[in-house]
């Protein structure tokens, strides 16, 4: 007898008593039902039983068979009896056992990967993020389950299976265009059984465009708006997490690390809107997968092509213009390009002038995006992704008008600065068995940073250059790496991730080179500092064990040893990583974290705003690997329906910094530069906290921090010398270690297809340096200067002096459409500080020509309008 | 019409920024003793006193109330007259290499030194093997000439700074070398147009032959060649001052740095209190 072929109302009759809708995720054959239903008939008598002499197998294929009213009527006891054990022993058998649910998480219309995707299991508690292809993987009992399927930027699916044996399958996920009932930010990434874990932001991006922009759209500004991340400069991307450096956040764009990731000093991020998918900061809690920075890890994952069809987007923005390209390739093989580019040096070219008398100012930042993503089978997929961004900057002087003199004149002078970063990566995932997958990577990224002056001199009579002279101040760093990562899934409530890494850096943190190009003569080329990089292998293991104790304790332990090798100098260190989950009677999500990182590559600054008068460097045999030691404690709960409240406290404990010295400067970084740094220690505490409504017509959040960050100079040979003498030892606050930030992020769908968003934000005054005390110097002459009589400035110690209260309104209109041209377009209209507060950002002391003092404050940005537009195709 | 229009198109965005907010509580701590003095070998000591003022002040008085004095090896050698001429306290000594010097400054009123500082002059250099040989080599073109000499590294030294005068119509003129050991290419951290400045860490205490040539053209012979090696042993703290004032000075062109202290040696105070000793060779 066939089976599959009962009559319907046995499966009306079946579906009518469990309460679940046939699953539409699964292959009919695959269905069996679960063993509670069959505990449940036995219960229910054993009249109802029967045996029909089916296999264990068949058994396990369709458990119809059990109910099959007709088929018991033909049995003997004997059969019930025995059939009777079998089924028990073969459900308890079931039972114990457990199945992995794996799959991709896709775009419904596009066929593209989602990343970050969250999968929960409600029932058991268990949870799983896609991984940058879109994959996941959960390890759940013989049951019926529920999974509901959610990310930012799409309509949450809730979808039930039947567990019969491990399963495969894809998810797609529909697009929410504006839906009143999803906040277009999305939200945290993190979710620790239904709850939110304070120490992770999340972007899925696509709907932060609508947020305010500052000529246009950089997500690294909106984390700014975070608790516990907090504004660098005003007006820049730079985010500061929890008292740290700039240089101590790690940024990876899908996996590979960026050196610098900003443009136009760090006014933009490099990070494009149309071509990031996910974004997601990390203050604590760190992976160990990820070492060597001691704030913060923002992974930042791009986006891949879809399998459908030829698509793509651009957008014009205040200053720059971008497009991207995707697409298939075959059936198999997808693909992705994004460019864009600054615009404002071709508006300009008709008003420069490159031959004639006057000078020329020109400016170009450029990003290139680009990733082929092979889908060879269902075990395996290969990623090769590439970036390369750079800023160019030049101010040219043109040649002289001829004049009478036969004598030498200077014909052209130009002055260039930039900088530019280089990404390409190979990434080979395979799934290894349905409880291990491994990710295999090799990638290089570089960082130069060049600074160059080019001089040519030629007879005043001719147009004739007679020698060229280029002074060129260049520093970069490159690595080169091979990874492996692996995810072993042991059972339901242990997971074990582990893996290697080796890195080779390639560290220049400073080289002069001098080109003299001569009429008729030999050319000259002297290079000054470090001609040859600096090797500093770099191996580390490591492997975070998590362990899901009960529903309502979770534990994830963690440890990194790293070997890193400078100047023949060894350094082993170990990361160790604690992590422990909490969930109170009352669904209050409590976690506590304790984190040690170390830094063994550091940022030399001209300042602590970012400038590109940076240079890369390794730790030395003078000082050792940074360390920061985080304990961290948060809560989280959802309350008044529509609403998340969290909030944490933390404690950071720094040690081992190299700080710039007091009378050090770093414009020209050289062989010399160990000399200009000097040890310290520094510490970083206070709480944060957050309240977020989620849903509704209004949607947003209020985030507030309360931050003491402060640094301290150790350096015994600075226990003197620099300053005013009784105050070098003392501590400093950090520059942007602002005491009080609160921001508030509203957004307002008013129309059907507009939305009017709001950001507020007020917080302490920056710190800045103002010197106590004028003075002359010597009066005489000496060897080695000549600067007599000069008046200088003194400071007791560094940012001594608070700037008054920041605050600023910025207000953006976004109005979706549809044209007849584009599938879709998007118009925003921002204005950044619409009340044009004035924001300090410094203090000028001048005395004018009549002897008047002047101490001043000073301003970067008034009121900035801007508008943007977006098309889709 | 053209070049007008980028600076106006600077100007409009940025015209807001150049407005000022008066700034009202600074933390000036004006009112600090100023003790400058760079002492040498070759002249007599001359310390300057002046009084710090709040940033944006022009004046600054020679203090010529206070009492200046000097202490050779921990002992008391004498208060210090004002000399209205230089402007500041005359010490009509000139200082030795080798000896500890300290400056004590007190107000009117006070019965102890309300600032203080102290510095040890450094001990001359000893050059030895002092050899010139004119027309040593015959290279692109031209003739080269080699000077050699040898110097011990003193155990508390630092930087020295190394210059060639040649002997040209009846004056001794500074002039161009090329350095040929690698103390002196790979250690140099300063060079201006004709002195060399280095750093002693290749040398570590040790005695160095140095080498340095230059094209025998360049000496005008009016006769057998003459020259001066001046050879000077700079002290940490000078060097120190020194090395923070350019510093300084780069920093104040830079809007984008943060400021730059200058170093000080002065106790409860400001200003700087170091020396430098000079040593000369000739040849022949």
């Amino acid at each position: 007898m066939n089976m599959k072929k009962a009559p319907p109302k046995w499966r009306s009759f079946y579906r009518g008593l469990v309460g679940i809708r046939t699953p539409n995720l699964l292959i009919r054959s695959q269905v069996l039902y679960p063993v509670e239903l069959l505990n449940h008939f036995i219960k229910q008598g054993c009249k109802y039983m029967g045996i029909s002499g089916l296999s264990k197998n068949e058994i396990r294929e369709d458990f119809w068979c059990y109910f099959c009213f007709l088929k018991m009527r033909k049995l003997v006891l004997a059969k019930k009896v025995i059939g009777l054990l079998l089924a028990c022993m073969t459900s308890m058998s079931v039972y114990a056992q457990k199945f992995h649910v794996q799959g991709r998480i896709a775009d419904a219309k596009w066929g593209r990967p989602i990343a970050g995707a969250l999968v929960l299991c409600e029932k058991y508690k268990v949870f799983e993020f896609a991984d940058e292809s879109g994959n996941f993987n959960l390890l759940l009992p013989f049951d019926s389950i529920k999974l509901t399927v959610s990310a930012a930027g799409f309509v949450t699916t809730t979808e039930a299976i039947w567990l019969p044996k491990n399963l495969t399958f894809d998810i797609n996920l529909k697009p929410s265009l504006l839906n009143k009932t999803q906040l277009p930010i999305a939200t945290f990434v993190s979710v620790g059984f239904g709850k939110k874990y304070p120490h992770t932001i999340g972007y899925t991006i696509k709907e932060v465009e609508k947020l305010p922009v500052l000529f246009q759209p950089d997500y690294l500004k909106y984390m700014q708006t975070e608790p516990g991340v907090q504004k660098g400069v005003d007006g820049g991307s730079m985010p500061l997490v929890r008292g740290g450096n700039n240089d101590q956040n790690l940024y990876l764009m899908d996996g590979v690390p960026l050196y610098n990731p900003y443009h136009s000093i760090v006014y933009f991020s490099v990070f494009n809107k149309n071509v990031v998918q996910k974004m997601t900061l990390h203050k604590g809690g760190f992976q160990s997968k990820y070492g060597g920075r001691l704030s913060s890890v923002l992974e930042v994952t791009t986006q891949q092509g879809n399998i459908k069809q030829i698509s793509g987007s651009g957008s014009l923005a205040l200053g720059t213009a971008d497009i991207n390209i995707d697409g298939p390739l075959g059936k198999k093989v997808t693909f992705m390009v994004a460019a864009r580019r600054s615009y404002i040096d071709l508006l300009l070219k008709p008003f420069m002038n490159d031959t004639g008398n006057g000078g020329t100012i020109r400016y170009v930042l450029s990003d290139l995006n680009a990733n082929v993503a092979i889908n060879a089978d269902a075990k395996n997929r290969i990623v090769i992704s590439a970036y390369s961004g750079k800023d160019a900057f030049y101010v040219g002087e043109g040649e002289y008008q001829p004049g009478p003199s036969a004598t030498l004149k200077l014909k052209s002078r130009r002055d260039d600065i930039g900088w530019k970063n280089r990404v390409v990566q190979v990434n080979w995932e395979h799934k290894m068995s349905p409880q291990t997958t491994a990710n295999f990577r090799a990638y290089y990224t570089g960082y130069d940073f060049v600074q160059s002056r080019t001089v040519s001199v030629g007879p005043a009579t001719t147009k004739q250059k007679d020698s060229v002279n280029k002074l060129s101040l260049f520093s970069g760093i490159k690595d080169f790496a091979a990874l492996a990562d692996f995810e072993s899934t042991k059972n339901s409530k242990e997971k074990i991730y582990f893996g290697v890494s080796v890195v080779a850096h390639a560290i220049n943190p400073g080289r002069r080179n001098n080109k003299i190009t001569a009429l008729g003569q030999v050319k000259m080329d002297t290079s000054r500092g470090f001609v040859d990089d600096f090797i500093c292998p770099e191996i580390a293991v490591y492997a975070d064990w998590h362990k899901k104790i009960n529903d309502h304790q979770k534990l994830v332990i963690g440890v990194r040893p790293t070997l890193f090798i400078s100047e023949g100098k060894q350094f082993f260190y170990a990361d160790p990583h604690l992590f422990f989950e909490y969930i109170t009677p009352k669904k209050i999500s409590t976690t506590f974290t304790v984190d040690v990182m170390h830094q063994p590559l550091q940022l030399i600054s001209l300042n602590d705003q970012g400038m590109p008068y940076e240079a890369w460097v390794p730790a030395t045999q003078t000082f050792k690997p940074q360390q920061c030691i985080q304990v961290a404690a948060s809560a989280a709960k959802d309350v008044w329906k529509k609403y998340t409240a969290s909030g944490s406290v933390f404690y950071k404990d720094f040690q081992n910094l190299a700080m710039l010295a007091p009378g050090a400067y770093t414009a020209q970084v050289f062989t010399d530069w160990s000399d200009r740094l000097a040890k310290g220690i520094g510490r970083a505490y206070g709480l944060e906290f957050q309240l977020r409504k989620n849903e509704g017509i209004t949607t947003g959040y209020l985030s507030y921090t309360l931050l003491w960050s402060e640094r301290k100079y150790t350096d015994a040979n600075l226990q003197q010398g620099f300053g005013l003498w009784e105050d070098v030892s003392a501590w400093f606050p950090t520059r942007f270690g602002r005491r009080h930030d609160l921001s508030i992020v509203m957004q307002n769908k008013i129309t059907r297809k507009g939305m009017l968003c709001f950001i507020y934000t007020i917080s302490s005054g920056e710190y800045t340096n103002v010197p106590n005390a004028a003075y002359r110097m010597p009066m005489s002459s000496t060897i080695l200067n000549n600067w007599t009589g000069q008046t200088v400035y003194s400071q007791s110690n560094r940012n001594n002096y608070r700037l008054p209260l920041y605050h600023r309104m910025d207000m953006s209109w976004v109005v979706d459409r549809k044209s007849q041209i584009w599938k879709g377009t998007t118009m925003g209209i921002s204005l950044y500080n619409m009340f044009s507060s004035f924001n300090a950002t410094g203090v000028n002391v001048s005395t004018n020509p009549n002897g008047q003092k002047n101490i001043n404050y000073s301003r970067l940005w008034p009121i900035i309008p801007s508008i943007y537009y977006t098309f889709r195709f | 019409m053209k070049k007008y229009i980028l600076p106006l198109l600077l100007s409009i965005v940025f015209i807001s920024c150049q407005r000022g907010r008066k700034v009202k509580d600074l933390p000036a701590k004006p009112g600090y003793l100023v003790i400058n003095s760079v002492i040498n070998n070759r002249e007599p000591m001359y310390v300057f006193v002046t009084t710090s003022s709040s940033p944006g002040d022009t004046t600054y008085l020679f203090d010529t109330t206070v009492a200046v004095s000097v202490y050779e090896n921990g002992a008391f050698k004498a208060t210090l007259p004002f000399d209205k001429s230089s402007g500041g306290y005359f010490y009509n000594v000139i200082p030795t290499g080798g000896t500890h010097y300290k400056i004590g400054v007190r107000k009117p009123g006070s019965k102890t030194d309300d600032s203080w500082t102290k510095t040890t002059l450094p001990k001359p250099v000893l050059l030895t093997n002092v050899s010139f040989v004119d027309s040593a080599i015959f290279q692109n073109g031209e003739w080269i000439s080699e000077i050699k000499f040898r110097m011990t590294d003193g155990p508390d030294q630092d930087k020295y700074r190394l210059l060639f005068y040649g002997y040209q119509s009846g004056n001794y003129i500074p002039f161009v070398v090329t350095p040929i050991d690698h103390v002196l290419t790979n250690n140099s951290t300063e060079r201006d147009l004709t002195a060399m400045v280095f750093s002693d860490n290749l040398l570590a205490g040790n005695s160095h032959e140095f080498i340095v040539r230059f094209p025998s053209g360049n000496i005008i012979k009016s006769g057998p060649p003459r020259f001066i090696i001046e050879m000077t042993n700079i002290s940490k703290e000078y060097d120190e001052y020194v090395s923070s004032l350019g510093s300084y000075q780069r920093q104040a062109r830079n809007p984008f740095s943060n400021p730059v202290s200058i170093y000080t040696n002065v106790y409860n105070g400001l200003g700087i209190f170091a020396g430098y000793t000079i040593k000369y060779d000739t040849i022949p």
